[in-house]
């Protein structure tokens, strides 16, 4: 204990240069900090998409995807069939049309490439939480949702920026494609696409747009490991009238890619970092033995043996590196954020270009082939799925900041404190 | 042999190899000393005096020859027997700046029982005693090294090689940095450790005045004792 205490107190003696010392170490601690948070937020971020978009299989026309012409659909009676497959935990039916408006041509037919220009309306399963495809969440701004025993009437929730276009509110009634709906809400919507949209329950949209099918049907998986299988299975089964894309392999697969390159990135950093830190420990502790090497040999001539030495430095190197690394958090209370989001504005730049055709991978919702909405995710970039990234200090982070300063005082100090317990006495007693 | 005798050296010799050159430090030297007898060592500068001391209290390895301490061969000892001996029979005093910096009188003179685990209380306690009997008044045991005058510092060393009761003191020109009031202060210090302790003192020193104080006194020429 007493070698312990030794070797702390010896960090007083050269108050100037261990005040410098602990500046630089905590630091390179920060960085180190930093680097294990964006290496941790990455992480967490790529295993939430696996969990939310990994499982998910879009199956649509075949033809379909991509800008090309519209008109086909999907039967109604894929839905049952489809989650008759073995690993099939969900089905979500889905028809896109513009909505019809008298003043525009072509209104009131399906898309399949996707919104290009003004309104679409969506049918959708009531009892399910509204979302635009790759657009993000929906908000209800007024009115409600639509619920279960909405199927088969003449609702509606509409996006705020059709309802002002149309000054609508709820209450209102509306006409589309000939018969006269009720506006039962008013949502909000992070895109463009999404405030024009129309939400209907999706027998009501089947039966009034007299379309008789679906655009688009997204299989949820049981697991991410048989989506492959499930994919096989669709293929099998129904390979000469559909496509099928697994999210997995197409805009989230690659947003993925980009979150596992910031990730590898970051862990290449906090390595470096590491390296850095333990640079500084053994350096300083390097130094220090040289500068006391006469004064080791005096505590050995009175009695210190090898063990005390090495206890000494070792202690001394290890109470360095952890101020330092607690340093470190301090600064890191103080820079996180700024430190956050320039990795996220970083994260955002390299996005991956995003051509037409993938499913979009927006908050984990089932994609549809829209180019607008895609468009609207490329340009957030990786910043949307790293949105929340949060570079804060947590007692789990300080934590292992301590475990990491004590670990890097005892790996950079081994050497140098070795080489102090082995010095000879007579030889630095003497000496110059 | 009989058992009055504390060190017995026979035909020591160290060589040291510098450069890939040869030096010979100490050439075949023999003698023995009595316990409680204080012995000094003269010499021109080279002559093996440090070398002599340090051999004696087991920093130092000899190269040929034998050397007997109360019974032991310090001459085959292993590190951590010799570490052992440092600890409990010997005290050392170098020649200046030996103190360890920052830390208080009563801090150094304590400072070899941290070695061997005496408990603080007992630690303070040996230090203020070591203290008295060297003559620092209590109002300096808490200044650091840095604040006591040069006498002050060797008398502070003085008691830290007494601080684990050893039975040797091996001092390397205690007053090499000292005018000569504190010069006597030290040597009579050590000539008293050795008259009414009991104790086997062993003193280097280039002063013939102050050699003469012991009862023996070893003129080394060349790494030979004449
Ligand atoms: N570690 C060493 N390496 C090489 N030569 C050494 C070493 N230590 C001592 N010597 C040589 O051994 C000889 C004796 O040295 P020593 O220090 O014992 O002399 P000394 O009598 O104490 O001299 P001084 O009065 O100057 O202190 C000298 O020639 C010295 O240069
Ligand atoms: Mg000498």
């Amino acid at each position: 204990m007493r070698n312990i205490y030794r070797g702390f107190r010896s960090l007083r003696r050269n108050l100037a240069r261990t005040t410098v010392i602990l500046l630089i170490l905590g630091l390179v601690a920060c960085l180190s900090l930093a680097m294990l948070a964006v290496e941790r937020g990455v992480s967490s971020r790529v295993a939430e998409v696996e969990a939310t978009v990994g499982t998910l299989i879009d199956v649509r026309p075949a033809g379909a995807i991509g800008p090309g012409p519209d008109g086909e659909l999907l039967p109604l009676e894929l839905v049952d069939d489809l989650a008759l497959l073995d690993g099939v935990a969900d089905v979500v039916p889905l028809l896109v049309a513009r909505t019809a408006d008298p003043s525009r041509p072509g209104s009131g037919e399906p898309m399949q490439g996707g919104p290009r220009f003004g309104s679409f309306t969506l049918g959708v399963e009531p009892d399910r939480p509204l979302s635009v495809p790759g657009g993000g969440t929906v908000e209800i701004v007024s009115g409600r949702s639509l619920e279960p025993g909405d199927a088969g009437r003449a609702v509606v929730v509409v996006g705020a920026l059709l309802a002002s276009e149309r000054g609508l509110a709820v209450g209102s009634t509306v006409e589309f494609a000939g018969r006269d709906f009720e506006v039962v809400g008013i949502h909000e919507s992070e895109s463009r696409m999404g405030r024009s949209a129309v939400f209907m329950p999706l027998d009501t949209a089947v039966e009034v747009l007299g379309l008789g099918g679906l655009t688009q049907v997204t299989v949820r998986v049981t697991s991410i490991g048989e989506v492959d299988a499930v994919r096989e299975a669709i293929l099998a089964a129904w390979g000469e009238t559909v496509d099928v894309v697994a999210q997995k392999d197409s805009f989230a697969g690659r947003f993925e890619e980009t979150l596992g390159n910031l990730r590898a990135t970051s862990r290449i950093g906090l390595l470096l970092s590491l390296i850095a830190a333990g640079a500084v420990v053994f350096g300083t502790m390097f130094l220090v033995v040289r500068e006391r090497s006469r004064e080791i040999g005096i505590l050995k001539a009175i009695g210190a043996g090898r063990r005390d030495i090495a206890l000494q430095f070792g202690a001394e190197a290890v109470a360095l590196s952890l101020i330092g690394a607690l340093i470190g958090v301090i600064l890191l209370g103080l820079i996180g954020p700024s430190v956050a989001s320039a990795v996220v504005s970083l994260a955002g730049q390299s996005a991956p270009a995003v051509g037409p055709g993938g499913g979009p991978a927006g908050a984990g919702l089932p994609g549809g082939g829209m180019p607008g909405a895609q468009m609207f995710m490329a340009r957030q970039g990786v910043g949307v799925l790293l949105g929340s990234l949060d570079i804060t200090v947590t007692w789990a982070l300080a934590a292992c900041a301590a475990a990491g300063g004590v670990a890097l005082g005892l790996i950079g100090g081994l050497v140098p404190a070795l080489a102090a317990a082995n010095l000879k006495p007579a030889e630095v007693i003497r000496g110059e | 042999m009989n058992d009055r005798v504390a060190i017995r050296v026979e035909r020591l010799s160290k060589e040291f190899t510098f450069g890939g050159q040869r030096v010979q430090a100490l050439r075949e030297v023999s003698f023995s000393v009595e316990t409680g007898t204080m012995v000094s060592v003269v010499g021109p500068s080279g002559s093996g005096k440090t070398t002599l001391v340090n051999v004696l209290g087991g920093l130092d390895s000899p190269t040929a020859g034998e050397v007997w301490v109360e019974g032991r061969p310090i001459h085959v000892l292993r590190e951590a027997d010799l570490t052992e001996f440092r600890r409990r029979r010997v005290g050392f005093v170098f020649q200046a700046y030996n103190l360890i910096p920052g830390f208080s009188a009563l801090e150094n003179v304590g400072l070899p029982l941290e070695f061997d685990g005496t408990p603080r209380r007992r630690r303070e306690e040996r230090a203020r005693e070591c203290l008295e009997l060297v003559g620092l008044p209590p109002s300096r045991h808490r200044h650091t090294a840095a604040r006591l005058s040069g006498g002050e510092q060797q008398r502070v060393a003085v008691a830290r090689a007494l601080a684990n009761d050893p039975a040797f003191i091996l001092a390397d020109e205690p007053t090499g940095n000292l005018d000569s009031a504190n010069s006597d202060i030290i040597v009579n210090l050590l000539a008293s450790l050795a008259r009414e302790q009991g104790k086997t003192v062993v003193m280097v020193t280039h002063d013939r005045s102050l050699a003469a104080r012991a009862e023996r006194v070893f003129e080394m020429v060349d790494g030979r004792i004449l």
